[in-house]
């Protein structure tokens, strides 16, 4: 079974690069989503296995899909160009790596909350 | 006034030296004191010694009778001089001598026949001895009052002198306290600080008119508000935290920094204060009373916070663009590598041209006309001619920069190379408006006419995934772009909000 990954992330061309990068190791992707109000629509729509979440969308944080995911045990990727110290203590709970992304850090990441695979 | 009075008490202390007053002087010292006990003793001896001498000289030439002619004298003279004591054993040796050798029978202490002579010698000496002893009593009172009028004197110049003094010192002191007064009012009034001072017995605080003003509430009569109607002023989350401050500097008598939030009276907003306070003890080293002042320092708060966020911001905006131009890079083509870095940089610097604007504006807004001047940059000359502009000014956001200012990039170099712009007559009109009831829809339209005929690429390029998927996902747009053979329209709208720079963000 290919496991769904969900992508939320605000900036089209790095979305590119997350979304090219899965595709190329054979998940499969939901989004990208750029906003919050996305994000929380698809995970209430698609169940998913993992998330990649950038932290600053637009005007917002990703904070509120952090909790989602959280009360659905869905474990997540934060991808983001802040430094860990700047981030809030939910997000650093989870493995933070920092733009620009590098492909294979980001693929051993996910193996690595994917237990069944 | 003073001189004149010091004047009148220094011929008082000051010698008499007239003849009258040394005699005044010498008469008021009597009975004298100055001899010793044996010399006044010797001197009584010497005048009734002299007194007998007298009269034996005299003697003959007298009548019979006088015998106490010179003695009286002897008597008096001695008791003036020396008291009453030496006065009365003058008294009996002259009297004994008068008895012995002057008073008939002679050379005898016979009673008989003597006793009228006697008993008027003893009358008259003992008179004059009261009288003398009298006077020289009332003149030691007299000399003894006259000494203590003038120490009283001295003492209520003294006192007078001293009042004055002080009085001097007091006025100096008002005047300078007046003046330091009018100093701390003008510097705190010019530095906007609001002096308070709380009277921790009765719970009374009095501000003064700066503290009304910071504190947005209208001042109270004598300028006294209690401290709760202070600690109500204090944000509701700050409050509790500077209640503990306030008392424990009270309960240690120290001094303590405070910044904090209030909400003004008027208008409800929140503003950041930072007050300082001293406090002092009684006689009893308890704290009496709290003075303190109080300065608002929101500008200066939110300065930091803004260079926080930017600081931040710039963090976040540099990663990003980072992975923006790795993107770019790999999604660049060219049919050589000479080709492939002209693309790739013409983008970078509209990449770059969007950052100065962003940078120049601190992140609060970039105005539309400007982004797009700046984008076409490398046609400047045609604006106006070939290129015609209209829109309104709008402030966009961050997000909106990127995406507008790489979707014109690439917009206008499309043109260049193939569209209206690849020949001499061609004309772009790019307009941007509001629409909707509520004015909430962007509408953006980008027109090229007069150019060579059109034909649909064939394949999907960078420059059709920037002005199609990217600002799609980037704006949540609708786009639509236009091959039609007369010239090539694109159209982009959107809500209001994914462009323009929402207040407060």
């Amino acid at each position: 079974m290919t496991a769904r990954i969900l992508v939320v992330e605000d900036e089209f061309f790095i979305a590119q690069e997350i979304v090219d990068t899965l595709n190329h190791a054979g998940f499969e992707v939901l989004g990208p989503c750029p906003t919050v109000a996305k994000a929380l629509v698809q995970l209430e729509n698609t169940p998913c296995d993992a998330a990649i979440l950038d932290v600053s969308l637009r005007n917002e944080t990703s904070l509120p899909v952090v909790q989602a995911l959280g009360n659905r045990g869905i474990p997540f990727v934060i991808l983001t160009g802040f430094s860990a110290r700047q981030l809030p203590s939910e997000m650093t709970a989870a493995p933070v790596l920092t733009k620009p992304m590098q492909a294979e850090v980001l693929i051993r990441e996910l193996h690595k909350l994917l237990p069944n695979d | 006034m003073a001189s004149e009075q010091q004047a009148e008490s220094g011929t008082e202390r000051g010698r008499d030296r007239s003849v009258s007053g040394r005699v005044t002087r010498w008469i008021e010292n009597l009975p004298s004191q100055r001899l010793g006990r044996t010399s006044a003793l010797a001197a009584t001896l010497g005048i009734a010694g002299a007194a007998w001498l007298l009269r034996i000289a005299l003697d003959d030439a007298l009548p019979p009778g006088f015998p106490y002619l010179t003695f009286f004298p002897a008597v008096v003279l001695t008791a003036f001089m020396f008291g009453a004591r030496l006065g009365s054993l003058s008294a009996l040796l002259c009297g004994l001598v008068a008895w012995y050798f002057f008073i008939h029978p002679t050379q005898s202490f016979n009673l008989a026949g003597k006793e009228v002579a006697l008993g008027l010698y003893v009358f008259v000496v003992a008179t004059d001895l009261a009288l003398i002893h009298g006077m020289q009593i009332a003149n030691r009172q007299l000399r003894k009052e006259r000494e203590l009028s003038r120490d009283l004197a001295d003492a209520k110049e003294q006192v007078v002198r001293e009042l004055q003094q002080q009085v001097t010192k007091r006025k100096l002191a008002v005047d300078a306290l007046r003046e330091s007064d009018v100093k701390t009012h003008l510097a705190t009034r010019t530095a906007g600080i609001g002096l308070w001072q709380w009277n921790t017995g009765t719970d009374e605080v009095r501000w003064d008119d700066t503290m009304f003003e910071l504190y947005g509430m209208p001042p109270t009569a004598d300028g006294s508000v209690n401290y709760s109607d202070y600690l109500a002023r204090v944000h509701p989350e700050d409050a509790p935290e500077q209640d503990r401050i306030l008392r424990e500097t009270v309960r240690n008598c120290s001094e303590s920094t405070r910044d904090f939030r209030i909400k003004r009276g008027d208008d409800g907003s929140v503003r950041h204060l930072r007050a300082v306070e001293v406090a002092r003890a009684g006689l009893d080293g308890k704290t009496e009373w709290l003075v303190g002042t109080n300065l608002d320092i929101t500008d200066q708060k939110n300065r930091e916070s803004h260079v926080q966020m930017l600081l931040g911001e710039i963090n976040h905006r540099a990663k990003n663009l980072l992975a923006v131009v790795l993107s770019v890079a790999k999604r660049t083509h060219g049919t050589n590598h000479a080709e492939f870095m002209a693309n790739f940089a013409a983008r970078i610097q509209s990449l770059a041209a969007g950052q100065d604007l962003l940078v120049e504006k601190e992140w609060r807004g970039v105005n539309i006309h400007e982004l797009i001047r700046a984008q076409l940059s490398h046609y400047k000359d045609l604006i106006g001619r070939r290129i015609l502009l209209s829109g309104e000014d709008l402030a966009l956001s961050s997000s909106a920069v990127q995406a507008i200012g790489m979707t014109i990039h690439e917009l206008v170099t499309n043109a260049g190379k193939y569209g209206a712009l690849s020949n001499d007559c061609g004309r772009i009109t790019l307009n941007w408006h509001l629409e909707g009831a509520a004015s909430d829809r962007f509408v953006m339209t980008w027109v090229e006419t007069d150019g060579p005929p059109v034909t649909a690429p064939t394949r999907t390029g960078f420059g059709s995934t920037v002005t199609g998927d990217m600002v799609r996902a980037g704006l949540d747009a609708e786009v639509k772009s236009d091959f039609a053979p007369s010239g090539f329209s694109w159209k982009l709208t959107c809500a209001i909000n994914e462009v323009i720079e929402q207040a407060g963000s």
